[in-house]
C-alpha cells in the first residue's frame, strides 16, 4: 500500500512540475519555436534591419503593457491606454508645432501631464470612489477621445520640429533607435521598482489579498491609484513617441492598443485577477505579438486572418496558464 | 432497526501527496446527529469533500443509502446531495429566504414564480420549527442564527441525505445554540441526518447522539452521547489543557496604549475600551456590531462620533505599531502568489533596510524562522505550517497591539492549541493582544481582563480571578445538576 501511494504521489508532482514548466515558459518557448520558424521559411525574417523594425514597434506598444502589467497586478484593468496614448499624442504634437516655437521637452511634458492627470483620475475613481475598474476606465477612455477630437476638431497636426521628431526617429551612433533606448531605461527602473522595492511589494500583495494587505497596514487605496497614475504616464510617453515618429499629430493614434496590451500581459502570464505575474514574462508577451504580426506579414497571410491567430493566441495562452492553477 | 443513510468503508484519499484520509470508517443513521470532532485538521476537508462531490479515492468505498456512490476503482463524475453549512456561503445574500429556500437549488424546474405562495410555504415551514423570522428581509439582513436555520430548511426542502454543519456554534451565543438545537432535533425526528463538526465539548454533548474523533485522517474511537462530555475533556483535551497557562510576565500594569472612547461608526454603537501595554483582553460580543467596522476603524478610517486614542495620542498612522490577524488565518492573511520569504518578511521593511535589495538576508530570515530553506508558493504548504507563517510574520513585525479575530473558530484542536502558544509568546514579548470572540471560553484561559458588550450598548468587565469563580460556579452547578439527574435515572 505504501508503494503504491509513493508512486502515485511522485507521479502527480511530477504532473504538477511539468504544468507549472509548460505555463512557466511556455509562451517563451512558443516564441522561440515561432522566431526559428519564420526565419526558416523568410531569412529575412532575422535580418538586422527588421529586427530593428521589430523592437522600435514593439517599444511603443511595450509601454502600455508594462503599464498594464502593474494594473493587472493589483487585479484591475486600464481601458483607457489606447485613448490616453493618442490624446497625449496629439497635445504633445500641439505644442511640437514649428509655429509655436516650443522645445521639445516642453511638448513631451504636455503630453505626459496628460497622461498623469488621467490616470490620477482612473486611480481616483477606481481606488477611492470605488467605481469598477472596467466601468471607470471604459469612461476615461471616451473623455480622453473627446479631448483628442476637441483640440483640431479632429484635423491632423503637421509641421513638428525637427528636435521633437528626433524623440520618435532619431538614432544613437546611426544604429540604435531612440524608442527603444527610452523603453529600455523604462524597463529597467519598472524592474527595480516592481522587484526590488517595497512598492514593488505591496503592488503583488494588493492583487493578492486586498483585505489581508489593509489589515496588514498597507495603504491599499494608494497602491491601487498610484498603478493607474503609472499605466496613464507610460501611455501618454508612448504617444508621444508615436506622433513622434509618425511627425504629425493623429487623432486616430492607440486605436485598439488597450486590447493588444492585455493580450501581452495575458500571454506572458500575468493573471488578471491580481496577484500573480511577472514582468519578463510581459516582455515574451509584447515580442511574441509584435513577432506574430510580422511574421504573418511576411508569410503573405491575410490582416483578418491574422486577427483569428492572435485570437487563438490569447486564448491558448490563458489555457495553458490555467493548467498550473489546477 | 435504524436505517443506514451513510456508510464509508476504509477511504483513503492523497492530497499533495500527503496521506489525508487514512483507512477512515465512518457511519451514519437516519436521524442521527453525529458529532466529529478533529484532533487536528487532517483530513477534514476532503472528508467534506468526499462526502458532497465523490472525490477520488486511493481506496475504499462510499455508500449513501445503501447504494455505492464512490469507489476507487471508479469516480463518478456527480455530486451527492449532501448539504454542508459552514458560515452562510450557500445563501444568496440578496435574495429573500424564500427565493433561497425554494428556488435557488437545484432541480427546481419551475418557470413562473408565485412569490406569495412560496412565502406562505415558507411561512408555515418557520413556524414548524418555531421560528419568527421576516419573510420580506433579505438574507444579508437576518441574523447569523436565522441564516444558519434558513440553511437546514433549504436542506431539508431539497431531501438532503446528510447536513453537515461545520462548526456553527462558534459563531452563535449560548441562547441562540438552544434554538438552533431545537431545530436540528426537530429535522432529526423527522429522518434527517447531520453531521455536526466541532471541537466544543459543550455543544457536542448537547447536540449529538454520538461523536466520532478523527486524528490524523482515521475516526480513533466513537463516543456515545453520555460518554461524550467527560471522555473528551479527560481523555482526549486534556494534553492540550496542559499547556493552558499564562506566562506573561513582563507585563507593565497601567500603562495604556490603546484606547478606543465612546466610538460611533456604522454598526459600532458607543464601543469604550482601552489595552494597557503587554495585557492579554478578551472581548466578546452580545449585540450585533459587525467587527468589520471596527477593523476599518483601525486600517486608518476616521470614526464617525468618537475618537480613538493610540499612547495618550489621538491615532493617525501607527499601521506598524498595530497588527491585526484575521479570522482563519491561513486563508485570509496570507498571499497565496507570493513565496514563503515574501510572505514573511513582508512587514520587516521598517526593522530592515534594504531588505527588498537582498534576497539573501530574507533567505537567512526565513531559514532562522522556519528552521529551513522553503520554496515554492504558499498555497502549497500544509495547514500548519500556514499558520506557523502567519503567527510568526506578526511576531517579526513587532508591533506593540495585536487584534486577534475569532482566533478558535473553524479551527482543531491542534491549530487551536498553537493559536494559545503563539499568543502567548506575544504577550510574554510584551505585546498587547486583543481577542474578539464569539464564545467567552474561548481564549478565557489566557486573557486577563474579559470584556462584554451587552445590548443597548451595556458593557461588563471581569479581572481573570473574577472571570473563572463565576465559570467554576456555573460548571459546578451544572455537574452536581448532572450527576443528580443522572442518580434519579439510575434509581428509575
Amino acid at each position: 500500500m505504501k508503494k503504491e501511494i509513493t508512486g502515485e504521489e511522485s507521479a502527480a508532482m511530477k504532473a504538477q512540475r511539468r504544468k507549472n514548466f509548460i505555463a512557466r515558459y511556455g509562451s517563451l518557448i512558443a516564441l522561440v519555436l515561432m522566431v526559428i520558424i519564420i526565419s526558416l521559411i523568410k531569412p529575412r525574417f532575422v535580418s538586422f534591419i527588421n529586427l530593428r523594425n521589430m523592437f522600435r514597434l514593439a517599444s511603443i506598444n511595450g509601454l502600455l503593457a508594462v503599464g498594464m502589467t502593474f494594473v493587472c497586478l493589483t487585479g484591475g484593468i486600464d481601458l483607457s491606454v489606447g485613448a490616453v496614448m493618442g490624446c497625449a499624442g496629439m497635445y504633445s504634437a500641439y505644442f511640437a508645432q514649428e509655429s509655436m516655437g516650443q522645445p521639445a521637452i516642453v511638448a513631451v511634458l504636455v503630453g505626459v501631464a496628460m497622461g498623469l492627470v488621467i490616470g490620477i483620475f482612473n486611480g481616483v475613481c477606481v481606488a477611492y470612489l470605488k467605481v469598477p475598474a472596467f466601468v471607470g476606465t471604459l469612461g476615461s477612455m471616451s473623455i480622453a477621445k473627446s479631448l483628442t477630437y476637441l483640440l483640431t476638431d479632429a484635423k491632423p497636426i503637421p509641421k513638428l520640429t525637427e528636435s521633437f521628431k528626433f524623440i520618435g526617429g532619431g538614432m544613437v551612433g546611426g544604429v540604435l533607435p531612440i524608442p527603444i533606448i527610452i523603453f529600455a531605461v523604462i524597463l529597467a527602473v519598472c524592474f527595480l521598482l516592481l522587484y526590488k522595492t517595497r512598492y514593488g511589494r505591496y503592488v503583488f500583495a494588493v492583487g493578492g489579498n486586498a483585505n489581508a494587505a489593509r489589515v496588514s497596514g498597507i495603504n491599499t487605496k494608494r497602491i491601487i491609484a498610484s498603478v493607474y497614475v503609472l499605466s496613464g504616464v507610460l501611455s501618454a510617453l508612448a504617444g508621444v513617441i508615436t506622433s513622434a515618429r509618425v511627425t504629425s499629430g493623429v487623432t486616430n493614434t492607440g486605436e485598439g492598443y488597450e486590447t493588444d496590451a492585455i493580450a501581452m500581459v495575458v500571454i506572458g502570464g500575468t493573471s488578471l485577477a491580481g496577484g500573480k505575474g511577472r514582468l519578463w514574462g510581459t516582455i515574451v508577451g509584447i515580442m511574441l505579438m509584435i513577432c506574430l504580426t510580422n511574421g504573418l506579414d511576411m508569410l503573405g497571410v491575410g490582416a483578418y486572418y491574422q486577427m483569428m491567430v492572435k485570437g487563438f493566441v490569447v486564448i491558448l495562452a490563458v489555457m495553458l496558464d490555467s493548467l498550473s492553477s489546477d | 432497526m435504524r436505517r443506514e443513510v451513510l456508510r464509508m468503508e476504509r477511504v483513503t484519499c492523497i492530497s499533495q501527496g500527503r496521506e489525508t484520509l487514512n483507512n477512515f470508517n465512518f457511519q451514519l443513521f437516519e436521524g442521527e446527529v453525529m458529532g466529529l470532532v478533529p484532533l487536528d485538521s487532517y483530513g477534514l476537508d476532503e472528508f467534506i469533500d468526499c462526502m458532497c462531490n465523490n472525490r477520488q479515492l486511493l481506496y475504499g468505498r462510499i455508500y449513501i443509502r445503501e447504494r455505492l456512490v464512490n469507489t476507487y476503482a471508479v469516480r463518478p463524475r456527480t455530486k451527492n446531495n449532501v448539504y454542508s453549512i459552514l458560515k452562510d456561503e450557500n445563501l444568496i445574500q440578496g435574495l429573500p429566504a424564500a427565493d433561497n429556500v425554494f428556488l435557488i437549488r437545484e432541480g427546481y424546474k419551475g418557470f413562473f414564480i408565485d412569490d406569495a405562495l412560496i412565502q406562505k410555504q415558507l411561512k408555515r415551514l418557520f413556524g414548524e420549527v418555531g421560528m419568527d423570522i421576516s419573510i420580506k428581509k433579505k438574507v444579508k439582513e437576518l441574523t447569523v442564527l436565522e441564516k444558519y436555520m434558513i440553511e437546514i430548511i433549504k436542506a431539508a426542502v431539497g431531501k438532503a441525505d446528510v447536513v453537515i454543519l461545520r462548526d456553527v456554534g462558534s459563531s452563535l451565543h449560548p441562547e441562540e445554540m438552544e434554538k438552533l438545537e431545537r431545530v436540528v432535533r426537530y429535522y432529526a425526528d423527522r429522518g434527517l441526518s447531520f453531521v455536526y463538526i466541532s471541537t466544543r465539548t459543550e455543544e457536542l454533548a448537547q447536540l449529538c447522539d454520538r461523536a466520532s474523533l478523527m486524528s490524523r485522517g482515521r475516526i480513533i474511537k466513537i463516543l456515545e452521547h453520555d460518554r461524550i462530555r467527560e471522555n473528551l475533556e479527560d481523555h482526549y483535551f486534556f494534553p492540550y489543557q496542559l499547556l493552558k497557562e499564562n506566562e506573561s510576565g513582563i507585563r507593565e500594569e497601567g500603562q495604556k496604549i490603546f484606547r478606543c472612547e465612546n466610538v460611533w461608526h456604522n454598526s459600532i454603537q458607543n464601543m469604550s475600551f482601552d489595552v494597557e501595554k503587554g495585557e492579554c483582553l478578551l472581548i466578546h460580543n452580545y449585540n450585533d456590531l459587525d467587527w468589520n467596522d471596527f477593523l476599518t476603524l483601525l486600517s486608518g478610517e476616521k470614526p464617525q462620533k468618537g475618537r480613538i486614542w493610540w499612547e495618550g495620542r489621538k491615532k493617525k498612522n501607527a499601521k506598524r505599531d498595530i497588527a491585526i490577524i484575521l479570522e482563519n488565518p491561513a486563508e485570509t492573511m496570507l498571499f497565496s502568489q507570493m513565496s514563503y520569504e515574501d510572505n514573511l518578511c513582508l512587514h520587516l521593511d521598517h526593522r530592515i533596510g534594504s531588505l527588498w535589495w537582498s534576497r539573501n538576508k530574507r533567505k537567512s530570515i526565513v531559514r532562522e524562522i522556519a528552521g529551513r530553506d522553503i520554496s515554492g508558493r504558499v498555497k502549497d504548504l500544509p495547514l500548519r505550517e500556514k499558520y506557523e507563517l502567519v503567527y510568526n510574520k506578526i511576531m517579526l513585525q513587532n508591533p506593540r497591539i495585536i487584534f486577534c479575530m475569532f482566533p478558535y473558530r473553524n479551527v482543531d484542536v491542534k491549530t487551536r492549541q498553537l493559536t494559545n502558544s503563539f499568543l502567548q509568546k506575544y504577550l510574554a514579548a510584551g505585546i498587547a493582544v486583543v481577542i474578539i470572540t464569539l464564545d467567552m471560553r474561548d481564549g478565557a484561559a489566557i486573557a486577563d481582563r474579559i470584556l462584554l458588550f451587552g445590548k443597548n450598548q451595556s458593557r461588563m468587565i471581569f479581572g481573570k480571578e473574577e472571570f473563572e469563580k463565576i465559570v467554576l460556579n456555573d460548571s459546578e452547578s451544572d455537574r452536581v445538576k448532572s450527576t443528580k439527574e443522572q442518580k434519579e435515572n439510575d434509581k428509575k
